[in-house]
């Protein structure tokens, strides 16, 4: 398979996620958070391809976040927030693969830090929507969230990357 | 050890260029490049995501999938219903109001708002730090930015983007939408805001004029092309804060922010404010929200009852509380 081809590959899912994420997810307004697809789909690419394929499609899956409708806020927020996850899960993703434990704490850490960066960001630059005293419970319920479901995310995901991606063995040599 | 480096240098530069674009958004207000950005992805994912909310919709419901025409006529019930809830709530107010207002309410039409109708397709994402919603209908049907979204009870929002075929509306409770009320029965005036789910702020300008828990609100319209006489909520606390030059009061919604399906959008504004007409009515019938003091000892009438049927079970003795009960 072609880099061109993968990445349209790879920007399919990332749509297919974020579109759910609106459309399906976040109407079912959970208790404390919703659960967040596109951290999942981007920790999966980033587990099967290391630091700088997590970090990119981190990068696009953020700014998908971001642009996504009905979104309101300002744009690159996500961006920067998934970046960083996918850089990180990237640098540990032979680690991660190795052990169960890590790779559902990994998981955890990626959104509820996610969920804090990117909250303290938009309260920094002026949305009031973000109450500081309730990031904590806000990561804490979408961090418990995400680990139910990435058996069902998280799996699949990274079974398709490492099958479309050679360059998962070889990113591995990187580090 | 060279593929490290220019791992690096790739997180480093995808991490400058989400600095770069929030500091861009942020500088142009939503216009700009960015805003560029922002139409172009919500004119491909609007649709999108139309067809994947049409799809989910029987999912949705929750219940067996309905055929098309029984979808349809559900809409068409709803839509019917909308529009009788909102004249019904007309009424009782209605009889209670002098002739003169009665005329400018029959000229008001009571309600009947040129309204499109619209299902929520999607809903803001990013954990509760946005407040807004994607609705199925857009620029071909008249929708325009600022316009007024109202549902069966009350204020939903304002409309903030325009796709041809979606709209994006920004939320009552969203800490960013602010609208200019006005006290039921009077003309006192303020500013009302969003504080998340549940909640809303009242702002009355002037500390001089009273406001009691219990007080109603409705929309002023006095921004260009939104709706006067819209629903919003009621007073729930009200703070006085000695010195201040405004009055700051909780406000409960009408609307409940968390379950909306069918919206209507107010594609013109009615030719007169409907006033206070639209309002649900008051849990007692006779305490109208005017300003005068005489008004609430009257409503509330029965202190002296209340003592009067308590004595009446007593030893019988004393006939001042007995004949007042029984008189």
């Amino acid at each position: 398979m072609g880099a061109a081809a993968r990445w349209a590959l790879t920007l399919v899912v990332l749509v297919v996620a974020a579109v759910a994420q609106v459309v399906l997810v976040d109407p079912l307004r959970l208790p404390g958070a919703s659960p967040d697809l596109v951290l999942l789909v981007v920790f999966a690419f980033a587990l099967a391809g290391g630091p700088r394929h997590g970090a990119l499609v981190g990068f696009v899956g953020g700014l998908l976040v971001d642009l996504t409708p009905p979104s309101d806020g300002y744009v690159g927020v996500w961006a920067l927030a998934f970046t960083l996850v996918g850089a990180g899960v990237g640098q540990l993703a032979p680690r991660l693969r190795r052990s169960v434990v890590g790779l559902l704490s990994a998981v955890a850490v990626a959104a509820g830090g996610s969920v804090v960066l990117a909250g303290l960001l938009a309260r920094a630059l002026g949305n009031h929507n973000v109450a500081v005293t309730a990031l904590g419970r806000t990561a804490v319920a979408a961090a418990l969230y995400d680990v139910l479901l990435s058996p069902f995310v998280v799996l699949p995901v990274f079974l398709l990357a490492r099958r479309v991606e050679p360059a998962a063995v070889r990113e591995r040599s990187d580090l | 050890m060279r593929g490290t480096r220019r791992t690096r240098i790739v997180i480093a530069v995808l991490l400058l260029v989400s600095v770069t674009l929030i500091g861009l958004d942020v500088r142009a207000g939503g216009g700009g490049l960015v805003g560029k950005l922002r139409r172009t992805s919500s004119s491909v994912l609007g649709p999108v995501e139309r067809v994947a909310a049409s799809a989910l919709a029987p999912f949705r419901r929750m219940v067996d999938a309905f055929s098309r025409s029984d979808a349809d006529r559900i809409r068409a019930l709803q839509e019917q219903n909308m529009r009788l809830r909102l004249q019904l709530a007309a009424q009782p107010e209605l009889a209670a109001q002098s002739a003169q207002l009665a005329r400018l309410l029959h000229t008001a039409g009571l309600g009947q708002f040129p309204m499109v109708f619209a299902r929520v397709m999607a809903i803001g994402p990013a954990q509760g730090f946005e407040w807004t919603a994607q609705l199925d209908a857009g620029a071909v049907d008249g929708v325009k930015v600022g316009m007024t979204v109202i549902d069966g009870s009350g204020l939903v929002g304002r409309i903030t983007a325009v796709t041809s075929t979606t709209c994006t509306v920004l939320l009552a409770i969203d800490n960013g939408f602010t609208v200019g009320g006005r006290v039921a029965g009077s003309g006192q005036a303020g500013f009302v805001t969003g504080r998340g789910p549940g909640l809303m702020t009242f702002e009355l300008l002037g500390t001089s004029a009273a406001l009691r828990p219990g007080a109603r609100l409705v929309t002023l319209g006095n921004d260009p092309g939104f709706t006067p006489g819209v629903p919003i909520g009621v007073v729930t606390t009200v703070q006085a804060t000695p010195g201040a030059l405004t009055l700051n009061a909780t406000v409960r919604p009408y609307v409940s922010f968390l379950s909306l399906d069918l919206l209507g959008i107010v594609i013109s504004r009615p030719r007169t404010d409907p006033r206070d007409a639209l309002l649900p009515p008051l849990p007692t019938p006779s305490a109208r929200p005017t300003p005068s003091a005489s008004a609430s000892p009257a409503a509330s009438g029965s202190p002296t009852a209340t003592p009067g049927a308590s004595g009446t079970p007593g030893p019988g003795a004393s006939p001042g509380p007995s004949a007042s009960g029984s008189g």
